[in-house]
């Protein structure tokens, strides 16, 4: 089934001469976890607010599970069935206890007393948060934050959660803590969209989309990408590091071809240490 | 100017029930001409002992001399030379472009040298700003008029940092410069940054979480963990210790993990850098 349906999309801010997304399609399948890169201001946030309702667009038609997104009586379902976590968990905390911040969104759709109590349980069970249940969310570190911050969002029981640069702030670990918690979410089915300057967080997804200056570059899986090197210039992307040092090694006479991962690069190093 | 540091520590509440030990006996010099990392995960005390080098934050316990100036006295002549300590040491925060007020580039630029410099007149305020605007690789035409708010973020990153060089401290400080970058903005920071430390900062120290980033640019760095440091060295020497590196939390650089992993089939001698990390590897082959 079709999670979300962009169809010749056009969106431009009142105050500005260029459009912020201009014909874009694209489509992601329920279940996928798809990427979103591109330098700043190439259109990726415009695209997550066009798709859980925010913004309308200006032509073309976004739908979500079928549901389009220009038509008003379907947007409270779209945004109960979309969740967004931003860059900064600081400006997305309502309460100062880590219960009453999760607590927030259901209470606010109106969910009974009961299964808000269930919802909770899952949503700081699901981000690894329950031993930070009582304690003030401003004592926590970056990571736990946001992880409280995406525990928040799973309380409305999305079938959709967007990253929108939700790991910029945090350090490698707290990174580490966040892509986890995705990863748990998506095996019980969950449609991930991460929108990430980290080349090593597209690596992983299944399919990943590149958008410039509002356009969409490229759709397709993370290794096609990377293999791009004109594409990967052109969009001001960079290669996850592994890949990185393949490169360097194919200049020293050493080719392993293209790598994404650490443990795939040592793995192809290793072979060929070992057939020497 | 070169910090000296000697067992410095430094409470935040102290005597308060919730005090906490944030800086732990640390004792660290930075020589003049250093790019220097500053590495640790997060709450281990690195923006605690870096806001200390221009004194925001005073020192508790133990000292800290920074070039002629010994920032541990509390006499009236040391209080009156802070002013002159924060021209020498610009800092600049994490997320600089959020600190941008003014309303246009050229008022928020000129914003430091006006308050360093009381007595400057228009014109040498306007060589300065222009000087700090092209430092940073914006268009100085172009660009002062502008309200910071309209920028792009990196570019209102590179006003921000522009705000800070133009008072042209000795030592620059940054609290992890490249967050939020795009990667492209990113690489091209890193290269301002290295300008700056040839042009006009002598010594430049950084904080930063990513060691792949240490590793490719800095010349030394300090590890703190707990408040303490841990280690101090070239990243040739830091990253060869990868139970240290992982003990205190941080990841290794990819380098360094497959240095270290591959260790038993091969012998590579490098300093951690992509480039030399490849060419060891191509030699150790051909060696083999």
């Amino acid at each position: 089934m079709l999670a979300i349906n962009i169809d010749n999309v056009s969106f431009k801010y009142d105050d500005e001469k260029r459009f912020a997304v201009e014909n874009v399609s694209l489509s992601v399948e329920e279940g996928e976890v798809v990427a979103v890169v591109g330098a700043n201001a190439s259109g990726k946030s415009t695209l997550a607010k066009l798709i859980n309702g925010l913004i309308a667009p200006l032509s073309g038609k976004v739908e979500v599970f079928g549901n389009d997104t220009s038509d008003a009586k379907k947007l409270f379902d779209i945004r109960k069935s979309c969740g967004i976590v931003f860059q900064n968990p600081d400006n997305q905390m309502v309460a100062s206890i880590v219960e009453d911040d999760v607590v927030f969104g259901p209470e606010n759709i109106g969910v009974p007393r009961e299964e808000i109590k269930k919802r909770i349980d899952f949503a700081l069970g699901a981000t690894g948060t329950e031993a930070f249940r009582t304690q003030m969310a401003s004592r926590l570190s970056g990571g736990q934050k946001q992880r409280v911050a995406i525990a928040g969002v799973l309380a409305i029981m999305p079938r959709i959660l967007i990253l929108d640069e939700s790991t910029s702030m945090l350090d490698p670990r707290g990174r580490e803590e966040v892509m986890s918690v995705v990863k748990a979410l998506n095996k019980e089915k969950m449609t991930v969209i991460v929108i990430t300057h980290y080349m090593d967080e597209v690596v992983g997804c299944d399919k990943v989309f590149v958008m410039g200056q509002g356009r969409l570059l490229f759709g397709g899986t993370p290794k096609e990408l990377f293999a791009d090197s004109a594409l990967i210039e052109k969009a001001g992307l960079e290669l996850p590091v592994p890949a990185k040092i393949a490169v360097e090694l194919r200049k020293s006479g050493v080719d392993v071809g293209l790598p994404l991962t650490k443990e795939e690069l040592k793995e192809k190093l290793w072979t060929l240490l070992q057939g020497n | 100017m070169d910090v000296v540091a000697r067992e410095l520590t430094y409470h935040y509440n102290k005597g308060a029930k919730f005090a906490v030990l944030a800086l732990d006996d640390v004792s660290l010099n930075i020589a003049e001409g250093e790019f220097f990392g500053v590495i640790g995960h997060t709450g281990s005390g690195k923006s605690t002992f870096i806001q200390h080098l221009n004194a925001l934050i005073p020192v508790e316990k133990g000292s800290l001399i920074v070039g002629s100036y010994d920032l541990s006295k509390r006499d009236k002549k040391t209080k009156k030379s802070l002013p002159e300590v924060r021209k020498k040491v610009g800092m600049v925060f994490q997320y600089p472009e959020y600190q941008l007020f003014a309303e246009t580039v050229y008022d928020d630029v000129a914003f430091g040298i006006k308050n360093f410099y009381k007595s400057a007149d228009k014109s040498i305020i306007d060589q300065k700003v222009r000087k700090a605007i092209e430092t940073v690789g914006l268009n100085y035409d172009e660009i002062k008029g502008k309200s910071p708010f309209t920028l792009s973020g990196g570019q209102k990153r590179r006003v921000a940092i522009a705000g800070v060089i133009a008072v042209e401290p000795e030592i620059l400080v940054l609290d992890e410069p490249c967050a939020g970058l795009d990667p492209q903005g990113k690489t091209k920071l890193w290269k301002l940054l290295h300008d700056i430390h040839k042009t006009t900062a002598k010594t430049v120290i950084i904080v930063s979480h990513d060691m792949n980033d240490v590793a490719e640019q800095c010349s030394k760095a300090a590890m703190f963990d707990n408040g303490k440091i841990v280690a101090v060295g070239t990243p040739k020497e830091l990253f060869s210790n990868v139970k240290l590196i992982e003990n205190a939390g941080l990841e290794v650089p990819v380098t360094c993990y497959l240095t270290d992993e591959l260790k038993e089939l091969v012998d590579i001698d490098s300093d951690f850098k992509t480039s030399s990390f490849a060419k060891a590897f191509a030699d150790a082959v051909k060696n083999r």
